[in-house]
This record gives structure tokens, C-alpha cells and sequence, in this order.
């Protein structure tokens, strides 16, 4: 691609640019049921492109693809064009980041040890070794092995590139009681491979899904403290809110927290406190840089439920004059809470394990959504129950909820594992 | 046009196809080249990039006796046809041990066809200073509509799609494009902050830009209204789903459960209920990239199999399923034109495209007037699919309160209906004649397979648990 960087260099019109490039090669294995159904492939390069043209006190910008197949002559054409479409998109002149001292981390995980075809055949062993309870099967089961090779370079000289391994799983457990039939939506993601761990993890999926299956209807509660148990769910939770501290959301005027307000005043929960990291051991979204090549630095953004910090991209940082944007960020983490089992065990509660997909929404003041599998507390045992959604007052939960001291790692977050609601309506 | 990176690589693939069938049962290859634009001018920003639908690239689609085998690739050249197909034999084998405990297949039907197919722009489309023109205007008509109004969001989307699909017997190529505006009004009152927007596809981008700019007083008026807007009583009400709802119910809470992938991997209660009463008998529920025109009309499919008119639900009885072609052959069925993909570095899996139920004869002003108390349900938030039990998850943008069939003007945000999917299907009393399918969807299969769906159908009267 020596053809696109010489293109970009010599066209007087372009004040800056960046080139995003994306290496990738997985090794896919589908199975229905026990058995393979299709085996993937795919080894492919994306180039994308950015450049800026300065018009006055004003800058533009186009982004578009350059492919491999392309030659000196339609790249050059290709950017011209884009040229002409940055000159018309003129916004409040930015800069592009200056390159950062910055040495690669080592792939983390074990996934590079072996070939992947024989590394996928291990994780499908491992996954099929849990499918051995009766009643229950894995109706569906995807595997994607991924290595990824990013790279940014930009014309004030950003030239980083790291590589990532990972595993994606989507399994479907499913259950039949009573000749009803119920199944579950469980993905795991890693860059460690332990077969004992993930048979183990499938095990317990297979249990959810029993759980579903013998579930009975909610008793009509009203409202009831809630435990949200569900790692997607929560990180979800957290992330929502720290994403009204968002540089963009700021200079757009559509935050709704300012710096330095007590997003917990008069409430009597556990503090809060959010912390963005780049790398974090188990979250696969860790990243040492960010699409524009800003080397990525822990920035706490809500401290003991005061807001801090706001954080985002480079652009919309240096509109707020930010010295140093953040960049963005790749894995939340929250500090951990004070709330064990134990104590929750003092009074009833519901704790949900699998939403359909939560709801959080802070402009509407809501979370909630539809539960497919939950336990009731009735203060002696719990009881798996489904068939009801729930619905609370969004920051009013920020003021009282509990978290758990016990941690867990999602995909771009790392935190409490659950979340103690004290008030939520249930329906 | 066609894409010429696509011709100029039709020599090579047809080549490779030959090679490649001397080893194995089955072969194809899929080429896809999508390229346009995105163009965004808001309040804030203005913002030029390529479409997100833009792909380049080639899968080739192997049977190798056992399983299917798949490899994905950036580009093919006649002169290095040894090492590509060196390359795809390598890195498609998989231990035996592992392949030997597969799924019973056999080499899909490779039926003999030849055929061009192309769907030329109505009009031109505008150039990026043209179009940064036009939605510019846009966004100052939004802006100036209430001083409340903090932000004005306008956007032009296009996309020109060229494919072609090649195996021993089969030469298709297709080429057409889809386009779409969108504006929204993002409204503020001390510390509410609300939106609302509207968007108009098709394939005349002059028809696009006049469509949304007639809505803007009704999209901005919406916007402002929802700052007052109020969380509803949870209950079950009589509801008036506008079309934008009703596709959302036909396909998150029917459409995915015909996927018949989803009958292959006993994912799907429909499938015990073929020929059986799952709705009212006013409901006929249609998909197909043939079955009307919106976003997700192509010609052909990622398998090579032409696009389908197919009748789901006749009268309230469930006709059959969607499918791609390997679930097809595992169901011993026809594959109907729904087999499709993110983009050729992915699996090619039953996808929707155009989901919508047809109209009846009621008239919307009769369907409100008979309502005691309900709300209308419009604008998609989101929804999730629960093919397996048919649980309802669909968030609706807002409803408008109805009492005693006069709309009270109160307003809830947001709406989520849930409950089981036949007893709301069931529970359809009345269908309107106007019909509407809005091109703006993108679906995912679970949480990615991302690929633009349409859907809509007509205004329905039904009941349903809101919260």
C-alpha cells in the first residue's frame, strides 16, 4: 500500500491524514447440535482512510475504504474525490494527535500457541464435554477465533500497531421440561483458553436453562428490591451512565451531568466510582491505543459518586480544550461494593439473571426491560421465576444501589458482579 | 453501474471455480462490492464518510464431503491461482477427528442460469456538495422550528450494491442501489432532554429529501412534546400499533421465529405450528426480497437463489418458514431467496428482508374511535427476538394516550409491549388500509450478523401488556 501513502503525501490539498488498517484471520466452527454443520476461514485487510482539508479557519474531513485490489491511479482518484466532498464538510478546525511514546503489549491469552484449526478443534471438545445432561442440549454453538492486527498512522507521524487474539462463543443451552421446550443466549469471549474453566462455564449456562425451564410465574410483588446479576446487563448498566461524560455530549449540549455533581447526593448507596482502562486482564475489548492512535491512559471519570473527568475522542476534546484528551476508551472498570450474599439474604429480593436486553435509558429516566429468568427471594429460598419485566427509576437507583464486593469481567468492562436495586416495579 | 473491480475479476473466479471443482462436491463463490456515502449535518458537525453497508470481497462456499467449508478473501488474481487455491484447500481442512462428527449434508442442487440483473437510480444522486447542501437546509428548517430544538440532525445515505455469485453452473451478477434520508430534532427543557426523528427511503433521492422535509413540523412537534411526556401505568390496554410498530411485531416478535435455521437447530416453536391458527384471521403476513420494494430488495441471494414473494401467514394460519439453502436441503425444503450475509467474511445464515403484514379496510379514524381507553404505539426503539418461547420484547419511541376514542394528548415515553407473540397476533381486531414499509432497519442475528431489513404492514388494533 506504499501507492496510498505516497498519494496522500504528495496531494497538496490534504492538510492531514490518518489510515486506519485492520489485518484479520479467523477460524470458524458452526455446530447444530453435537454436530459440525459448516467450518470458516477468512484472512482479510481494510484500509480506511481519513483525510482533513483546511479551508480557512475551518477544517474538513472524508473517511473512505481503499482496497488492496486498488492502483496508484484509482487511489489518487479516489482521494481527489474525497477531497472535493472534506472541502464542503468544513466544521470548527481540530488537530489530529501528535505520536505518543508507545511500545506494544504482548498479545495476552494462549490462543497464538497452536494452529487455530487444531486450537478450535480443543475448544469445541471442551464445549461439547458439559453437553451431557439429560434433558438438555446446546441447541446451536458458533465458535470465532480471531486474531487481530491494528495499526494507525497519521501525517504527524502516529505509526502504532498491536495484535490481539480472542475467542467469541454464542452457545444455545436449551432445556426440555415437560415437554416444554426452553433455551437460553450465552456467549462467552477469552484470550486465555482453559478447557477446564469453559466446560465448567457451559455447565453452569446448561443449569440457567434448567432453571428456566422449572421456572413459575412472578408472584405479584409491586415492588421489590432487585439484584441484576446479568454481566451484560450490568456493564451496560455503568456504562450508560458514564457516557453522558462524553466530550461529544458535552459540546452538543445533550449531557445531562455536569462536572462535579454528586450523581449519589442524599442517597445511601455504595460509592461509585468508574475508572476507564486500555487493558484489562479477561475483557477482550482492551486496547493499548484508540482509532485515532491515542495511546490509551486510566482516566476516573466518577469518583465516590462525583462526577470527575469527561473523556472521548481527540476532536471533541480539543473543542472543549482539553491538553490531553482521554482518546476512547476501551474497558470500564467499577470499584467493587460492599454488599456479599450474605447480607442480601436478610429480606426477600428478585434477582435477574437474563434480560432480554436491558433497557437503559438516563434521558427517559428508565431501566428495565423484559426478564427471562429471575430468582425470588421470599426470605427463606430463592425460586427461579420468569414471565415479567421490570421497571425502575434510573437515577434514583444511582443513589441507592448496592454493589457487590465479588468481581466479574465482560467483554469492555470489569466490576461489581451484580447490582442490589433497593425499590423497582415489577409487572 | 456495475462494479468494474467485480468484472474485471469474473474471468478469475470462473477459472477457480473449475479448479476448485475438481476436489470437492460442491463449489461457488460469492463476490460483493458495496460502496456510497454517508452524509451527516448537524448543529454540530458535519461529517462526510463511506456508507456502513461498504464491503469488497469474495467467499468461496466448498462441500467437502462432510461439512460445509468457507473461506473468505480480499482479492483474486489470474496469475496467482495456484497459491489462492493451495490457500483455500489449506485453510479449510480441519482435523478429521473433528469433521467426522458432522451435520448429514450433501452438494446443494446447482441448477443451470445465466443472468444479468440491474435496477437503475430514479434521478441523479446528489454530489457530496449538493447533498451537504440540501440537508444544511434541512437542519436550519429543524433548527428553526423551536428555540428548544438543541440540536438538528440531517443525513443522506447511499448505497450502490453489485454481486455476483459463480459456480459450475451457475453466472449471476446483479447490480441496484437504495437511499435514505433521515432528520431528527434532539429537543431540551432544563434537564429533559428528548428526540424524535423520521426518515424516508427508496430509490429517488429528489423524492427522499421532499418526503422528510414535509414531516419536519410533525417530527419537531413530537420531539417537544415528549419533554413532557410521562412513564405509563404498567397494565394491559387496547393498542394501535402505526406501521412503524407493526413491523417491529412482525419481525422481532414473528419474523424471527420463521428463520428456518432456527427449525434446523430446534430453535423454533413455529415449527410445531405449520398449518396451525397462530393469529387472527385478519393477519397475512408476507417476507421476501420480491415481496414488495425497500431496502432489502436484491434479485438474488448470497446463495445464488432468486429473490421470493413468500406468504407466511394466510388468514391467520402459519404457511411456512424463510430459508436460506443449506437449511433448506437439511429440512428437505426450497430454499426461498433468504440465505444472506454481513458481508463475505461472514457465514451466510436465513436473514429477513422486507417483513410486513398487508392491509385490510378499516379506516385508522375508526380504529381510534373505538377505543376506550389505549394508546397509539409508534416509532421503533428496539426490539429482541424469543423464537424459541415467543416472549415479546419491543420498545416503541413513544404512545399517545386514547380515551373513549379522542386522543387525550397525553404522551408516555417509552412504551415496552411484552407478553406471549400469539396471544397479541390473536388478539388483532381491526387492520387498517393504509400500508407503509420503512426501509431504515438494520437486524442482527442474536447480537451480530449485522444486514438492512425492511418492515411495516398496515395501522393494527390489538391488545397488549405495555410498561
Amino acid at each position: 500500500m506504499e501507492a496510498l501513502y505516497n498519494a496522500l503525501r504528495k496531494n497538496p490539498n490534504i492538510a492531514a491524514w490518518k489510515v486506519n488498517v485492520n489485518h484479520r484471520e479467523t477460524c470458524e466452527l458452526f455446530y447444530v447440535q453435537k454436530k459440525v454443520e459448516t467450518v470458516r476461514a477468512t484472512e482479510t485487510v481494510d484500509y480506511t482512510v481519513t483525510i482533513y482539508v483546511d479551508k480557512g479557519e475551518a477544517r474538513g474531513q472524508s473517511t473512505f475504504a481503499v482496497y488492496p485490489y486498488m492502483g496508484e491511479k484509482e487511489i489518487e482518484r479516489l482521494i481527489e474525490e474525497n477531497v472535493f466532498a472534506a472541502s464542503f464538510a468544513l466544521n470548527k478546525f481540530y488537530e489530529i494527535p501528535e505520536p505518543e511514546p508507545f511500545e506494544a503489549p504482548k498479545p495476552s491469552g494462549n490462543l497464538a500457541d497452536k494452529p487455530f484449526a487444531e486450537t478450535i478443534k480443543e475448544i469445541g471438545e471442551a464445549i461439547m464435554k458439559a453437553n451431557v445432561v439429560p434433558n438438555a442440549s446446546l441447541s446451536a454453538t458458533e465458535i470465532f477465533l480471531n486474531k487481530n492486527q491494528k495499526e494507525v498512522h497519521n501525517s504527524k507521524g502516529v505509526d502504532v500497531s498491536f495484535v490481539t487474539y480472542e475467542c467469541k462463543i454464542e452457545t444455545i443451552p436449551n432445556y426440555v421440561h415437560e415437554k416444554e421446550e426452553v433455551e437460553i443466549y450465552q456467549p462467552i469471549s477469552f484470550s486465555l483458553f482453559n478447557p477446564e474453566e469453559l466446560t465448567a462455564k457451559i455447565a453452569e449456562a446448561i443449569s440457567v436453562v434448567k432453571d428456566r425451564a422449572e421456572a413459575i410465574k412472578m408472584p405479584d410483588v409491586g415492588s421489590i428490591p432487585v439484584i441484576i446479576d446479568d454481566e451484560e446487563s450490568v456493564a451496560q448498566f455503568f456504562y450508560t451512565i458514564a457516557d453522558d461524560l462524553n466530550y461529544q455530549a458535552a459540546y452538543t449540549h445533550s449531557n445531562l451531568f455536569e462536572i462535579g455533581q454528586n450523581l449519589q447526593e442524599g442517597g445511601d448507596g455504595d460509592p461509585l466510582t468508574i475508572e476507564f482502562k486500555s487493558i484489562v486482564d479477561g475483557a477482550i475489548n482492551s486496547s493499548p491505543i484508540d482509532g485515532d492512535g491515542v495511546v490509551l491512559k486510566p482516566v476516573t471519570v466518577i469518583d465516590a459518586g462525583v462526577t470527575k473527568s469527561r473523556f472521548g475522542s481527540y476532536r471533541f476534546g480539543y473543542y472543549l480544550g482539553e491538553k490531553h484528551p482521554t482518546g476512547q476508551p476501551a474497558v470500564l472498570t467499577a470499584a467493587p461494593g460492599t454488599l456479599d450474599e450474605k447480607e442480601i439474604a436478610k429480606a426477600p429480593y428478585l434477582r435477574c439473571v437474563r434480560f432480554s436486553g436491558i433497557q437503559t435509558d438516563l434521558e427517559n429516566n428508565f431501566f428495565g426491560g423484559e426478564v427471562r429468568l429471575g430468582y425470588y427471594f421470599d426470605g427463606k429460598k430463592e425460586i427461579p421465576v420468569t414471565g415479567f419485566s421490570i421497571q425502575g427509576d434510573y437515577k434514583a437507583a444511582i443513589k441507592s444501589m448496592r454493589l457487590s464486593k465479588k468481581k466479574s469481567t465482560y467483554d469492555f468492562y470489569q466490576g461489581p458482579k451484580f447490582i442490589y436495586i433497593p425499590d423497582v416495579k415489577v409487572h | 453501474m456495475y462494479s468494474e473491480f467485480l468484472s474485471s475479476r469474473h474471468d478469475a473466479c470462473k477459472a477457480l471455480v473449475e479448479r476448485l471443482k475438481k476436489r470437492y462436491p460442491y463449489v461457488s463463490i460469492l463476490g460483493k462490492h458495496v460502496s456510497g456515502k454517508q452524509i451527516a449535518v448537524t448543529t454540530f458537525n458535519t461529517s462526510v464518510s463511506d456508507t456502513m453497508e461498504r464491503q469488497c470481497g469474495f467467499v468461496v462456499k466448498l462441500y467437502n464431503g462432510k461439512t460445509y467449508a468457507e473461506y473468505s478473501f480480499s482479492d483474486i488474481d489470474e496469475n496467482g491461482l495456484d497459491e489462492l487455491e493451495k490457500e483455500i484447500i489449506a485453510k479449510t481442512t480441519f482435523p478429521d477427528a473433528l469433521l467426522d462428527n458432522h451435520v448429514p449434508l450433501a452438494a446443494m442442487p446447482d441448477e443451470p442460469l445465466v443472468k444479468s440483473f440491474f435496477r437503475p437510480v430514479e434521478g441523479k444522486i446528489p454530489t457530496s456538495d449538493e447533498a451537504i447542501a440540501s440537508l444544511s437546509a434541512l437542519k436550519d428548517e429543524i433548527q428553526k422550528q423551536d428555540e428548544r430544538i438543541i440540536q438538528a440532525i440531517a443525513a443522506f445515505s447511499y448505497y450502490e450494491t453489485s454481486a455476483m455469485f459463480i459456480s459450475p453452473n451457475r453466472d449471476l451478477d446483479q447490480n441496484y442501489t437504495w437511499m435514505g434520508v433521515m432528520v431528527a430534532a434532539v429537543a431540551r427543557e432544563g434537564n429533559e432532554v428528548r428526540q424524535n426523528r423520521y426518515f424516508a427511503g427508496g430509490n429517488n433521492p429528489a423524492a427522499c429529501f421532499e418526503q422528510v422535509k414535509k414531516h419536519i413540523p410533525e417530527m419537531t412537534e413530537i420531539a417537544l412534546a415528549l419533554l413532557k411526556a410521562e412513564p405509563i401505568e404498567p397494565g394491559v390496554y387496547d393498542i394501535i400499533t402505526e406501521p412503524s410498530i407493526t413491523g417491529l411485531i412482525a419481525h422481532e416478535a414473528f419474523g424471527h421465529g420463521v428463520e428456518m435455521d432456527m427449525f434446523v437447530k430446534n430453535r423454533a416453536k413455529s415449527r410445531e405450528y405449520l398449518g396451525k391458527p397462530v393469529a387472527s384471521p385478519l393477519v397475512e403476513m408476507h417476507d421476501g426480497a420480491a415481496a414488495t420494494y425497500s431496502c432489502a430488495s436484491y434479485f438474488f441471494d448470497d446463495d445464488g437463489v432468486l429473490a421470493h414473494d413468500t406468504l407466511i401467514i394466510k388468514d391467520g394460519i402459519l404457511q411456512t418458514g424463510i430459508s436460506d439453502a443449506v437449511s433448506a436441503m437439511q429440512l428437505g425444503t426450497e430454499p426461498t431467496g433468504n440465505g444472506r450475509r454481513e458481508s463475505t467474511k461472514r457465514k451466510a445464515y436465513t436473514r429477513m428482508t422486507n417483513t410486513f403484514f398487508v392491509p385490510r379496510d378499516s379506516s385508522v379514524e375508526e380504529m381510534i374511535a373505538s377505543v376506550k381507553h389505549g394508546y397509539m404505539l409508534s416509532q421503533t426503539d428496539n426490539g429482541m427476538e424469543d423464537p424459541k418461547n415467543w416472549n415479546i420484547q419491543c420498545v416503541c419511541s413513544y404512545g399517545r394516550e386514547i380515551k373513549d376514542g379522542k386522543f387525550t394528548g397525553r404522551i408516555v415515553a417509552p412504551v415496552v409491549m411484552s407478553g406471549y407473540v400469539p396471544d397479541l397476533l390473536m388478539s388483532i381486531s381491526m387492520v387498517s388500509k393504509d400500508f407503509e414499509v420503512i426501509g431504515a432497519g438494520h437486524c442482527g442475528k442474536g447480537y451480530k450478523e449485522w444486514v438492512t431489513v425492511s418492515d411495516g404492514g398496515p395501522y393494527l388494533k390489538a391488545r397488549c401488556k405495555l410498561g
